[in-house]
């Protein structure tokens, strides 16, 4: 029973379904990946009644829009590259943990994606020529590894914000109905089988309840857990809690991606063009290290590689410290690039230098250090993007695309420009998928209750006590990046372990200035930092459970890839801090299948 | 605080309204030490904590990117919508831009269209009506097979691609003393309408967009230029003439027939 103080005693009349909404299809997300699977439901099956959820004012500022690099994707017809060596850079770069069949599928469909958003009206930049453009990434290779390969399409640096305006056009046109502004709360279930969801609406301070036959989490990534990170606010892992909260597992939540170069301060990303232009990474001596870490690739070796060179070099005191931010970082070298290069190929990040830290990248050293920046790890899904409750077992309704989904394409490290790959292919995959669950699915909902989210919300109106969330915030991103981030070891993660039960109890003594539902966005940080609480306990533990280096996960204690742990981590909590250990096995389908370059695809060893 | 860190004293003269229907008023906050390295977004983030810490309710403003990419906040800084530097969002803006002793009024980007939903924040939604009304593309290129098979010469590809750098903000009509929106209709219908992909239905897209900005409560574009000057992204008032000119076409064609 929840007693609510006088104050809050109006606000408990308002903790209820204020309206129930029916529809077909209950999209959580409006980023790539949310809005390419509602386009294609639009286009194989129109009229079918699409409500998509935001939490940001508009759709289209999702965090896909700020992705800028671009989209890897090989043309069959490419008279150099292959399909089978994008798969290899994607088994590669995973160390070995994503699913090959996965693999197979996207890396397949990539083109035709392409195509498709250029059909749509999206603006690839072009070459001289007039064909479309293509820009080198790291881990992307030809001829299983020998050299880089051209295969990132792009639209200048603003590749995201590219798909989102497409995609957003296409599915307004295909009448979609927006809820901006607002968090999905709940999953509801009727059974095993996912109805829909409760949406907070923030700008009403109202609950909906909206119920239907499919729903798909798109809810994006997680950043917010660590300090420094090139991720937006919004970012909190919600999707992730919510699966967490309905008793389904999360997958190899400790596969968290650093990227090397994070500008020092606001943590943003100095995109990987700035090395793949031929900037140079220096230490306090201005010694170009890379060459000693990487002899062959160099600055263009993995993220993973690059971001724990640059922490070690910090460490071993070889960093230089930033006396407005207290902290160490080493230098970006790109005094050397001629004008045409800070010019045309790499104006918005040096604009990003010269705005945020007042640098002149062409005169003066640029403080980098790796930033938090992509997790693998999300809502285990098969090949497509159905919900898995257990390695085999799937969610009838429930669907989950994108970051906040681990398929796994990615597996323990993700190669630039895949991501974006992912969104709209699995999108894509998902959608169709959802189509046919439709037609075999029987039109009626069931009236189910929320369960949860009123206690959960009563709760944190009813909190009393000195402590502030935004603090408290803070102190867990710093607890995360000092000992779950790059290096982590048994007693940091046990540490961090303690650290993140000590700030939930502390949770509890926040108390909110304003018991008002409407527009708080104080009372949404507080539900926030519980999802931010259960996913960092997530990726804590089970990167203790996982005594081995793989990928983006290392572990200084156990610093070798061990074969016993050749498999997924599936975690289930069932209270805060309490969990249990599934395995999920990893696809080698393409292994198992034998074709030409078979072994390319077997457990092989990652050194670049 | 870290030894060499510059630090002023501002006094912020800031919007504070309950909801749409609040009349709303100024309040005038001290704020003591603020780090000149901090973006004018951590900054409020720092009053926040510190009206919070003291019980009070936090200043409400939008942000999300905080890179200049999303397009998400923006408030109209003495005066100037995204505040006095040129070709940057509000979240670009730093505070070494300001002098110790400063008084700076921060307050929402107001226009006829657009309704202030708390403090900072305005509802753009409007401009989402306008996107719907055409912003699009739905004929197929004679369903061309292959993105190469389009080769875009890269003159006309360039000048979609500013077209295309629209970040929906609301600067512009904020700026504008018509609250007009012709700014960020003309960029959608430059960029779309430039590229082959786009020319089928240039005609519908001009007419449609135009009036469902009329019909959003968007003011008329009377030629002050406020909006390029305040446009984070320079997108270029070129654009309206292009738009008068399809508008136009499109309107001849239409009593045609
Ligand atoms: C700075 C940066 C640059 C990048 N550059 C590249 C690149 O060049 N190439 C590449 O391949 N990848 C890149 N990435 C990665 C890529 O952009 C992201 O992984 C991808 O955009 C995620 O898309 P998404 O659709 O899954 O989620 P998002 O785009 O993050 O969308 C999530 C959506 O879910 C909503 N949401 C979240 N929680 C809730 C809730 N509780 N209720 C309702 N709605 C909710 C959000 O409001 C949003 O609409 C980059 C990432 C960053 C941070
Ligand atoms: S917060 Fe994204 S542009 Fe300013």
């Amino acid at each position: 029973m929840i007693h609510l103080h006088v104050e809050g005693e109006a606000v408990n009349s308002k903790l209820r379904i204020h309206e129930t909404i029916k529809c077909d299809v209950l999209i959580i997300g409006c980023g790539g990946a949310g809005l390419r699977c509602a386009v294609e439901i639009f286009e194989k099956m129109p009229g079918t009644r699409v409500i998509a959820v935001t939490k940001v004012p508009h759709p289209q500022k999702s965090h896909t829009s700020t992705a800028q690099g671009g989209l890897a994707a090989v043309d069959p017809d490419d008279p150099v590259d292959s399909p089978a060596y994008h798969m290899f850079d994607t088994w590669k770069g995973s160390d070995c943990m994503a699913d090959q069949n996965i693999v197979k599928k996207i890396v397949e469909s990539a083109w035709t994606q392409v195509i498709w958003l250029e059909n749509h009206g999206m603006h690839f930049s072009r070459d001289e020529a007039g064909n479309l453009s293509k820009r080198t990434f790291g881990g992307h290779t030809l001829n299983f590894g020998q050299s880089s390969a051209f295969r990132a399409v792009f639209e200048a640096d603003r590749t995201g914000k590219g798909i989102v305006d497409t995609l957003w056009g296409e599915a307004l046109k295909g009448g979609i109905s927006f809820i901006n502004q607002s968090i999905a709360t709940e999953l509801l279930f009727e059974g095993k089988r996912c109805v829909g969801a409760v949406i907070f609406r923030e700008k009403y301070g109202d609950f909906v309840k909206v119920l239907a036959r499919a729903t798909v989490l798109a809810t994006g990534g997680s950043g917010q857990m660590f300090r420094v990170t090139t991720n937006c606010r919004q970012n909190t892992a919600d999707g992730l809690a919510l699966a967490l909260r309905a008793g389904l597992p999360i997958m190899d939540p400790e596969a968290v991606q650093f990227h090397p170069t994070g500008i020092v301060g606001p943590g943003i990303l100095a995109s990987e063009t700035l090395r793949s232009v031929g900037g140079i990474l220096r230490n306090r001596d201005l010694e170009p290290f890379m060459e000693r870490y990487a002899p062959r690739m160099k600055e263009l070796a993995p993220r993973d590689l690059v971001a724990r060179a640059i922490e070690k070099e910090i460490r071993e005191g070889r960093g230089v410290l930033n006396p407005d931010h207290n902290v160490e970082h080493v230098w970006i070298d790109l005094r050397h690039l001629p004008d045409y290069v800070h010019d045309v190929q790499i104006p918005e990040v040096t604009g990003f230098f010269r705005r945020f830290v007042n640098i002149d990248p062409r005169k003066e050293l640029c403080p980098v250090r790796p930033s938090n920046h992509y997790h693998m790890g999300g809502i285990p899904t098969n090949e497509f993007g159905e919900v898995q409750r257990g390695a085999k077992e799937t969610v009838p309704g429930l669907i989950a695309v994108g970051e906040c989904a681990a398929a796994s394409f990615h597996g323990f490290n993700r190669l630039g420009t895949n991501s974006l790959l992912e969104l709209i292919t699995m999108g894509k995959i998902a959608g169709e998928r959802i189509i046919e669950y439709l037609s075999q699915d029987p039109d009626t909902l069931p009236e189910v209750s929320p369960e949860r989210t009123f206690s959960l919300f009563a709760r944190f109106m009813d909190e009393k006590g000195e402590e502030n969330t935004g603090r408290l915030r803070q102190e867990m991103q710093a607890v995360m990046t000092e000992k779950a981030g790059v290096f982590r070891t048994e007693h940091g993660l046990s540490d961090a372990v303690d650290s993140l039960r000590e700030l939930y109890e502390r949770a509890g003594h926040t108390s909110l200035s304003s018991k008002s539902l409407r527009m708080n966005q104080e009372l949404v940080q507080r539900w926030e930092f519980d999802n931010l609480l259960a996913i960092s306990m997530a990726c804590a533990l089970a990167a203790l459970n996982r005594r081995e280096s793989r990928g983006a996960h290392f572990r200084e204690d156990f610093p070798e890839r061990n074969d016993e742990f050749n498999h997924h981590t599936l975690v289930y909590m069932s209270e805060f801090g309490k969990v249990d250990f599934g395995k999920r096995p990893v696809d080698m389908s393409i292994y198992a299948a034998g074709g030409e370059n078979y072994e390319k695809f077997g457990l092989i060893e990652r050194k670049y | 605080m870290t030894q060499g860190t510059e630090t002023i004293d501002i006094t912020l003269k800031v919007w504070r309204q309950k909801g749409p229907e609040d009349r709303g008023r100024f309040e005038t906050i001290e704020v003591k030490d603020v780090e000149t390295h901090m973006s004018f977004l951590e900054m409020l983030d720092v009053v926040n904590e510190r009206l919070t810490l003291e019980g009070k309710e936090p200043i409400e403003f939008d942000s999300d990117c905080r890179e200049g990419i999303c397009g998400m906040c923006g408030a109209v800084v003495n005066g100037i919508p995204h505040g006095p530097e040129k070709a940057m969002t509000l979240c670009q803006l730093h505070m070494r831009k300001f002098e110790d002793g400063d008084t700076i009024v921060v307050e929402p980007l107001r226009a006829r269209a657009f309704k202030v939903v708390k403090d900072l924040i305005v509802d753009r939604s409007p401009l989402d009506k306008i996107i719907q009304a055409g912003g699009y593309i739905s004929v197929n290129v004679g369903g061309a097979p292959d993105a190469n098979a389009i080769p875009i010469s890269q003159e006309l590809a360039e000048k979609a691609m500013d077209a295309a750098a629209c970040i929906g903000c609301g600067a512009c009509v904020a700026a504008c003393p018509n609250a007009s929106a012709m700014l960020f209709v003309s960029a959608k219908v430059s960029h779309l309408t430039l590229l082959p992909q786009g020319k089928p239905e240039a005609a519908r897209r001009a007419i449609g967009m135009v009036r469902a900005m009329d019909a959003c409560g968007f003011g008329n574009c009377s030629n002050e230029r406020e909006c390029e000057a305040v446009c984070p992204k320079e997108i270029k008032i070129t654009n309206i003439a292009r738009l008068n000119r399809e508008f136009i076409k499109a309107a001849l064609f239409s009593m045609e027939k």
